[in-house]
């Protein structure tokens, strides 16, 4: 076959130029390797790549190795090819052209994608900044931005909005469905308070509020001022915020000021803020504080009762005679049924449910296994009543007169009369004598009950001429020694009463039992006390005092 | 190394920072609330206005680093913006009163220790990255290396151009399918596990022995081209990497700043919406 082959190269400025060869060959090669006709130079194509022979249609165009040729745009292994067709071999384009004279057939070769500007490429390919890699500080950034506004700051305020109408009728039990308000909340609820702890609107009722008192008062109300407002009219005290002491999300406990500082700042010198003031000055319970000043009976006719210093060696005056000496001493606690008993002090005194105060001493409990108020030696069992002196004389009457009237009476001095066979009937005269009989033995019953050995054995009898009138005293004991102040004997449950109380030695019910505020201080030091037990004005002492009137007024209370 | 900041005025904002650290220990050690310590005394007021005061003032180096001709220099800027925003750990810690939660608050503090976590490597960074990329270019700039890189291409394809399809196909994959740098995560590995070059080079030294004795020079010449391609690519993604690393803090300081400042708005709204 002659062929002749024509090379075209395009021009960077337009224009083609042609490099023409003639080949003669009964088979035409193409491809990478020098052996070949067609010899194309480019790594693309492979060594062999195809084959054209010359037919009597005209040419045929086979691939050899494993690459496959394109006519026309379409892949195949072999064609027949004419003049117009194109083939593609790798990156050359082969046109089948009008052979010229003499000549079998003609093909243009055109280099249609040569090999590009590598480093361009290199660069094209390469990705070599963050930026370039994707990443976008601003874009991030107004995310992040726009997202935390958007939740932490448009959704929980759009919820509380609509909250808030919902909050007219009374903070507790509303529920609000969208809070989104709880990424607000700066600390854990108080106990007490978790059951409205999804309701931030219950206390924060408005925004850009304090919240008020009367958030407070829809379940607080009744909380008492500290001080009689009117004698001490101080705005700290009566225009205080609740919320300035009891401050909540601290965590789970009782929210109040613990700190003794509120306390010091006036009643370490109180009379600077109060001189009318009755209160002694006290700033640390260690280092100052007054002695205990016990509230006691000193003249139980008239129902006085005085404060006094324990320094001061108060007398009690309860009209109740009573030696805690005698009573813890065994030999002397013989009992009328024999034999004798040791008292402990929880014999009489056990602490109240809860703790704090002392169950009152009552004589039918604690008293009359021993102090039987008897009368009558031939009928021991028989007892007057305890605590009504004035119907003594009267029951007195009336056991002696039904004896009297019944008769069989075993008393050799006694009259015929009531020492009768009992049922035999009486005549009118016969009738007057036992009852003659009868009050003179309840008189001489009474005189021997407000005696001494009965009821004067404890109390202070009052027997004048009139039988009728014989009396005791009414006894004024003490409930609450310190009205002021709590304390629980309970928490101090693992200690000895005679720590305390030096109840052994005392010989007068006048005696007042109380320990001095030393006693106090073995174990509890001052408000900032490392190495006894810190006691803050607070453990003893409330704020707010139950005989004052409520510090939110009406008012607030209704404009919730 | 870029340290200048960092001596700046001989310290000068190092000893602020210092005293205002030392400052506020002092006055919360003193200072004894009558609740537990928490962001709402008048100490945790006045440490939040301060800790608040200076985030913004940090962020600001973001506007002032874009301005030029001031008389600060921007140095100095650099060396308060350094100091004082790692005086913040103290500051907005005793801000908290050590009061922590899942809420807000709490988000607004931990986003403030990511963005000064990710300044204090973007300390380290510059005082390290800079002086390493120096060393591993060995004074050849970007673009020489990209030229170099070009011309061991073209030899490549000269010398393939007589050899068998399977080593020439292979030196293709070589000038075609090698990148530098790609995605994050590869930019700042430093290597490309699918990197042509690689494949080319390992490819051509296996097929190495089933050529024929007349190829035996060309192979040995495209593996030694290769090679010197493949350091020059090993160069290149060190300095990508390098760079990355350089910049990648960037990308959680600057965002996570932006962060910070709405959920500071957030914290400040919030706690005086609900007063």
């Amino acid at each position: 076959m002659e062929l002749r082959l024509a090379f075209l190269t395009r021009r960077a400025k337009g224009g083609v130029s042609t490099k023409e060869e003639a080949v003669s060959a009964e088979v035409v090669r193409i491809g990478r390797g020098t052996e070949n006709e067609v010899y194309l130079p480019d790594p693309r194509v492979p060594l062999r790549m195809a084959t054209l022979h010359h037919t009597p249609n005209g040419l045929f165009c086979e691939a050899v190795g494993a690459a496959d040729l394109r006519l026309n745009g379409n892949v195949t292994r072999n064609a027949e090819v004419s003049v117009g067709d194109t083939i593609g071999v790798g990156p050359y384009e082969i046109v089948v052209v009008e052979p010229p004279e003499g000549k079998d057939a003609a093909i243009t070769v055109e280099l249609v994608q040569p090999v590009g500007d590598d480093v361009k490429d290199l660069m094209a390919r390469s990705r070599t900044s963050l930026a370039a890699g994707g990443m976008s500080k601003r874009t991030w950034a107004w995310l992040f931005f726009l997202a935390i506004i958007a939740g932490f700051i448009a959704l929980p305020i759009s919820g509380h909005f609509l909250h808030e109408g919902r909050t007219a009728d009374g903070p507790m039990g509303v529920k609000n469905d969208l809070s989104f308000d709880v990424a607000w909340k700066s600390g854990e609820m108080m106990d007490a308070h978790k059951f409205f702890a999804d309701d931030c609107a219950a206390c924060h009722q408005k925004a850009f509020e304090m919240t008020p008192n009367r958030a407070c008062a829809a379940c607080h109300g009744d909380i008492r001022h500290h001080a009689d407002p009117v004698a001490f009219p101080d705005d700290d005290l009566t225009e205080a915020r609740c919320a300035s002491c009891h401050k909540d999300h601290q965590g789970p406990n009782p929210m109040f000021h613990a700190d003794q500082r509120l306390c010091s700042d006036c009643h370490g010198d109180l009379r600077d803020d109060a001189p009318n003031t009755t209160l002694a000055d006290a700033s640390d319970f260690a280092a100052d504080h007054p002695q205990f000043r016990p509230t006691v009976s000193t003249d139980p006719s008239k129902d006085v009762w005085t404060r006094i210093s324990l320094d001061d060696a108060p007398k009690e005056i309860s009209n109740l005679k009573f030696t805690h000496k005698t009573h813890m001493n065994e030999k002397k606690m013989r009992l009328p049924t024999g034999g004798t008993r040791q008292l402990q002090c929880t014999s009489c005194h056990v602490t109240e449910p809860g703790g704090g105060l002392m169950v009152k001493v009552e004589m039918e409990t604690h008293c009359a296994e021993c102090h039987q108020l008897t009368f009558e030696p031939t009928a021991p069992k028989r007892q007057v009543s305890h605590g009504k002196p004035k119907m003594v004389l009267r029951e007195l009457k009336e056991f002696y007169a039904a004896r009297a009237l019944e008769g069989g009476v075993p008393d050799e001095k006694a009259p015929d009369v009531v020492r009768r066979r009992p049922g035999t009937p009486l005549t009118k005269p016969e009738r007057k004598e036992a009852l003659d009989w009868s009050r003179g033995r309840a008189i001489e019953a009474a005189s021997y009950i407000f005696s001494a050995s009965q009821c004067g054995t404890c109390h202070e009898v009052v027997k004048g001429a009139d039988p009728e009138a014989w009396t005791v005293q009414p006894v004024r004991l003490t409930e609450r020694w310190q009205p002021k102040s709590h304390f629980s004997h309970d928490k101090h449950r693992d200690m000895q009463c005679t720590d305390c109380h030096n109840a052994a030695e005392s010989m007068s019910s006048t005696d007042v039992l109380l320990p001095k505020i030393e006693t106090c201080r073995d174990c509890h030091g001052g408000g900032t006390s490392t190495a006894r037990v810190p006691s803050t004005c607070i453990m003893c002492h409330g704020f707010h005092t139950p005989d004052q009137p409520p510090m939110v007024k009406p008012k607030e209370k209704a404009g919730k | 190394m870029h340290e200048g900041f960092l001596v700046y005025a001989g310290f000068r904002y190092l000893k602020i920072a210092t005293l205002l650290c030392v400052a506020a220990i002092a006055v919360y050690a003193w200072h004894a609330p009558p609740d537990e310590p928490n962001g709402g005394t008048w100490l945790g007021y006045g440490l939040g206005c301060i800790g608040a005061a200076l985030i913004l003032w940090l962020m600001w180096f973001g506007v002032r680093k874009r301005r030029y001709g001031t008389v600060t220099k921007l140095q100095g800027w650099l060396s308060a913006h350094v100091y004082l925003g790692l005086s913040l750990i103290i500051v907005a810690t005793l801000h908290t009163g050590f009061q922590f939660g899942w809420n807000l608050h709490t988000l607004a503090y931990g986003l403030m220790m990511v963005v000064i976590a990710s300044g204090f490597f973007g300390i380290y960074a510059y005082a390290r990255y800079p002086r390493l990329m120096t060393e591993n270019r060995r004074g050849i700039t970007t673009e020489e290396v990209y030229a170099g890189i070009g011309e061991l291409d073209r030899e490549c394809r000269q010398v393939a151009s007589a050899m068998p399809d399977e080593i020439a196909s292979l030196v293709l994959v070589s000038c075609n399918e090698t990148s530098i740098g790609g995605s994050i995560a590869r930019q700042l590995s430093g290597h490309d596990p699918n990197c042509g070059t690689e494949r080319a080079f390992a490819g051509i030294r296996d097929l190495a022995a089933s050529v024929g004795p007349e190829h035996g020079g060309d192979v040995r010449k495209l593996i030694s081209l290769l090679g010197k391609k493949s350091t020059l690519l090993r160069t290149m993604r060190r300095d990508v990497q390098l760079k990355a690393m350089l910049e990648i803090w960037l990308y959680f300081h600057v965002p996570l700043s932006f962060a910070l400042l709405a959920a500071l708005a957030g914290h400040v709204i919030s706690v005086f919406y609900y007063w």
